[in-house]
């Protein structure tokens, strides 16, 4: 059996073996599934981070080459290593609770962010039948469970007790806020065209990716989506000229790495949501699904990036006008033909 | 089992929040302990397979009340120590008033018959009703909506400018 | 598609919120008094509309425009021409943009009618909040009044906590039962009430009287009442009450006859407990409009005896007093408009030697007031009579000595209004109180027109209300 084609199969031949275990230690077989559910997420969490360090790496190194630079060098083979050095730096660092901060939020603030990313993630089909957690509303868990991540940004700029933390935390939520309303609208186009909420169901449902029926739908989710994460142009919540650094001035050691966790985490959820809704999800000739779902992915997540290190940044205006004033509109305009037509061809 | 255990453990969850929510003194804290109430109101809705309900209050109660909540509190200027100003000096009566609901309902609602037989709605089916049997309160939320919007602007803005 | 028909008047009540909303968006400031003209032609369409209805037509089994559907709307359409009427250059005198006043106005008239005509729970629950929630904004609709400000947060905290009451109520209801059309909701009921429709139809009464104010809950209505701008004071204290009313028509008579031992004698208790306390705090009020707003919780406890009664002389009367209070209520606020365009103010004391200065305006005064409390030839007296009459039919008889007791305490209050205009003289510095407006003047007109004629001849109006309530 090909295990590289079916991850499917992969999977249920790893549950198997946990089953076979627990029968062999004399287990109950509900306690193989409750091990290989907790294993399951421990791997999810696993990959989760490999993935964010892809991202980080990635990251410096497109800025760096964009800006004629060569980015870390020194630590491993092309600074492969750098992100790893990095990351033990930030669980030796003292972890610092200021003597102004509402203690008990502050701490909680990094995991209620990261948490809903994580949540989130675990309903995106990443090849047929390979999703950690089927839901049969997947879009709308996606939506729902994401939302919990603004409210912690709020705790952190507030329980820090810090008036740079505060603004930073304020503005982050207001964007948050404005930019769900055009990212909703823009994705009930395609409910609208597969007809059902589960993921794997609208994946299963493009015969041709909905960018093609859905571009400007595709645009607006693509804006939003940066908007959500709070990344330039529209990273007004922690521009480091007028705020230090927003909402994570006060955070360091692990609180801080799970902030920039959850940043990439969100990023990476939006954008395999992007590419499940409008570019097919794991569809794709000759390679294997999942192959295709994460090349997909990573191609978006390349756009952030490059997004990042060629616009300047908006001011706060700007961009709530650009939410309220023309995304909006505009993904109701989309809604409303998307509706007339679907009547009109029937 | 699974089930049963969670959900007395997150209606459990939901009363204590509710009940710190409306104790604690600290306005932020209260707007916090309705997100943590909100959410278990959700889990219990989850294991009572109530999935759409679930989901949808989430992306209300924790997406929005919650949020503008706590946008409220901060914009009112007390984000340093936001205590309210005076306790509550019907407390007690306030308590009794409360356990004498919360028993005489609880017994009215436990000398009820279980309700079985109850099949799972899907998300088609509450689609359908919204916009067949259901359409004229569904199309009115949105007159509802529009009124809440424009009144809220023209108290917002104040003075005419 | 014979259905939709049946909801002519609110689509074109729809049309008309949308129509100013839009006209508002385009007008140039100065141009904006023409946007009373259109919501009135507006209201008048949707009366023709109402009226060239067949009574009984429905709209599957959540809406049904029967005869008293039409008779409450005609109450609730008429007093908001009358308002938007009086208060033509609502921008002048209150210094608050018109457009959104007249929209919140018809959106809340809209959400009247459909608690009106509404069979079905959901779509009264919609109703009521759509009903509710302008008016709460109109109450706050000066923010830099104090006065105005608080009382929109009282409002507003108390009408929420009424309507979380009602669908408490509605959600036990539906537990037991599992339907919300009012028709299956009163088969099922009349099967025998489980303790939990029992427990439903407390929560529902509950919720009646929140929207209504009667006693216990009654706590918004004054604070409301003297902080909204008159007009939607006034629009408040008839139409809100009005649509109160056919909520509890809809509900309990609608759908829970089969509970009224029950039902009634809450209600019969909430009524003396309105009336009492109504009138008796009315007595110290040094401000007219918290006065009224006493007055009403006193009215709706009268009122409620016609439920109670449930018989057909008993809703008769009740619908009677409702055109009744609608003229009565309307005059009064006419005047207690015009006195507050003048002098700014609505205290007892702006009114003092008002006979002398604007006779006028104090002989409608003294008119609506008289016939709020009752006295003979006025149309108040009539329909006191016809609800006391009902009541006793069906042995409500405590319930009639407490009211009358209670109308002879609240001409006390009354009478010292009037004897405020009439027998003292006017201060030297009062300000002085010119013509006043034709439109204010002629909906002044209206008003005591309506009070006379149905004080005067009772029973074809009576006829109506008695009519109207044939399904």
């Amino acid at each position: 059996m090909n295990y590289i084609f079916d991850p499917a199969a992969a999977f249920a031949w790893c549950l198997e073996q946990l089953r076979t275990l627990a029968t062999l230690v004399h287990l109950p077989v509900m306690a193989g599934e409750w091990v290989g559910s907790f294993l399951v997420m421990i791997g999810l969490f696993t990959v989760c981070s490999v993935i964010v360090m892809i991202l980080v790496y990635g990251e410096r190194k497109i800025a760096a080459h964009m800006q004629s630079r060569l980015g870390p060098m020194r630590v491993g083979w092309h600074g492969l290593l750098q992100v790893i050095a990095d990351v033990i730096k930030l669980m030796l660092k003292e972890s610092f609770v200021p003597a102004a901060a509402d203690n008990w939020i502050f701490r909680a603030a990094p995991y209620v962010v990261f948490i809903p990313g994580f949540m989130a993630l675990i309903a995106i089909p990443m090849d047929r039948g390979v999703i950690p957690a089927h839901v049969n509303m997947g879009l709308l868990y996606i939506l729902a469970v994401g939302t919990p991540g603004v409210i912690g940004i709020l705790m952190a700029g507030w329980s820090s007790g810090n008036k740079y933390s505060l603004l930073g935390g304020m503005r982050s939520a207001a964007q948050m806020i404005s930019y769900e309303v055009p990212l909703v609208m823009s994705v009930l186009g395609v409910i609208m065209l597969a007809g059902s909420l589960d993921l794997a169901a609208i994946v299963e449902a493009q015969k041709v990716p909905y960018i093609i029926y859905q571009p400007l739908a595709f645009i607006i989710f693509l804006i939003a989506s940066v908007a959500e994460t709070n990344r330039n142009p529209f990273d007004i919540p922690e521009a480091e000229s007028e705020l230090t650094a927003g909402f994570h001035t006060e955070y360091g050691g692990v609180r801080f790495a799970y902030f920039f966790l959850a940043e990439y985490v969100n990023m990476f959820v939006l954008s395999a949501a992007a590419v499940t809704l409008f570019l097919g999800g794991w569809k794709g000739p000759f390679l294997p699904g999942w192959v295709w779902y994460f090349a997909k992915t990573f191609g978006i997540l390349f756009l952030f990036m490059w997004f990042r290190w060629t616009f300047p940044r908006l001011r706060s205006d700007q961009l709530m006008d650009l939410g309220w004033k023309v995304l909006t509109p505009l993904a109701f305009l989309n809604l409303i033909v998307t509706g007339l037509v679907l009547v009109l061809l029937k | 089992m699974m089930t049963t255990v969670s959900f007395y453990l997150l209606s459990a969850l939901a009363v204590v929040s509710a009940l710190f929510l409306v104790t604690t003194r600290n306005l932020l804290h209260a707007v916090l302990a309705l997100a943590v109430a909100s959410l278990a109101v959700a889990g219990v809705m989850l294991t009572l397979n109530a999935e759409f309900l679930a989901l949808v209050l989430i992306l209300v109660y924790v997406g929005a009340v919650v949020v503008l909540g706590v946008f409220a509190v901060m914009l009112t200027g007390h984000f340093k120590k936001p205590t309210l100003p005076s306790s509550n000096e019907l407390k007690i009566i306030a308590v009794v008033v409360s356990l004498a609901l919360v028993t005489l309902l609880g017994g009215v609602i436990l000398g009820q018959p279980a309700v079985t037989g109850l099949k799972e709605v899907s998300l088609d089916t509450v689609g359908k009703l919204l916009l067949t049997d259901y359409v004229l309160p569904f199309e009115l939320v949105s007159i509802v909506l529009l009124a809440a919007l424009v009144g809220s602007i023209v108290i917002a803005r104040g003075k005419e400018d | 598609m014979s259905g939709w028909l049946a909801l002519l008047p609110e689509f074109i009540m729809t049309a008309g919120l949308c129509a100013v909303l839009v006209a508002d968006l385009f007008l140039p400031s100065e141009r904006k008094s023409w946007l009373s003209p259109l919501a009135l032609l507006f209201t008048a369409l949707t009366l023709v509309a109402l009226w060239s209805l067949k009574p009984g037509l429905a709209f599957g089994q959540a809406f049904m425009a029967d005869g008293m559907g039409i008779y409450l709307k005609t109450i609730i359409l008429l007093s908001l021409g009358i308002v938007i009427f009086s208060a033509w250059d609502f921008e002048k005198v209150w210094a608050r943009p018109q457009g959104e006043y007249l929209f919140l106005m018809m959106s809340a008239a809209l959400g009247m009618m459909f608690i009106s005509s509404g069979t079905e729970l959901v779509l009264l629950y919609v109703g009521l909040e759509l009903a509710t929630f302008p008016l709460v904004l109109l109450t706050a609709y000066r923010p830099a009044d104090a006065k105005s400000a608080e009382g929109g947060l009282k409002y507003l905290m108390i009408a929420a906590l009424g309507s979380a009451i009602l669908l408490f109520g509605f959600s036990l209801i539906y537990a037991v039962t599992g339907v919300t059309q009012a028709v299956q909701l009163a088969a099922q009921v009349a099967k025998g009430g489980s303790p939990l429709v029992m427990a439903g139809m407390v929560c529902v009464v509950a919720g009646i009287g929140f929207k209504v104010a009667l006693t216990p809950f009654h706590m918004w209505a004054p604070d409301a009442y003297e902080g909204a701008p008159t007009p939607v004071t006034a629009f408040l204290s008839v139409a809100s009450k009005t649509a109160g009313f056919a909520l509890a028509l809809r509900l309990l008579a609608g759908a829970m006859p089969g509970l009224r031992p029950q039902w009634a004698q809450a209600m019969a208790i909430l009524s003396a407990l309105a009336m009492c306390l109504g009138n008796f705090a009315a007595i110290p009020q040094t401000n007219l409009k918290r006065l009224m707003a006493y007055s009403s919780i006193a009215q709706a406890g009268y009122i409620v005896m016609g439920l109670v009664a449930f018989d057909t002389i008993g809703l008769s009367s009740l619908l009677y007093y409702l055109a009744a209070y609608l003229f009565t209520n309307l005059g009064a606020f006419a005047v207690i408009m015009a006195v507050e365009r003048f002098t700014g103010s609505s205290e007892l004391s702006a009114y003092t030697g008002l006979a002398q200065r604007s006779p006028r305006l104090a002989l409608g005064l003294l008119l609506a007031l008289l016939s709020l409390a009752g006295i003979p030839p006025l149309a108040g007296f009539a329909a006191k009579f016809y609800l006391f009459a009902a009541a006793y039919g069906q042995g409500y008889g405590w319930l009639v000595i407490i009211g009358v007791l209670n109308s002879a305490l609240s001409l006390y209050y009354y009478l010292r209004v009037i004897r405020v205009m009439y027998i003292l003289p006017p201060e030297p510095n009062a300000p002085a109180i010119p013509k006043m407006p034709w439109a204010l003047a002629v909906a002044m007109l209206i008003c005591m027109a309506g009070i006379l004629v149905l004080g005067a001849y009772p029973g074809p109006f009576v006829d109506m209300a008695r009519a109207a309530l044939v399904p």
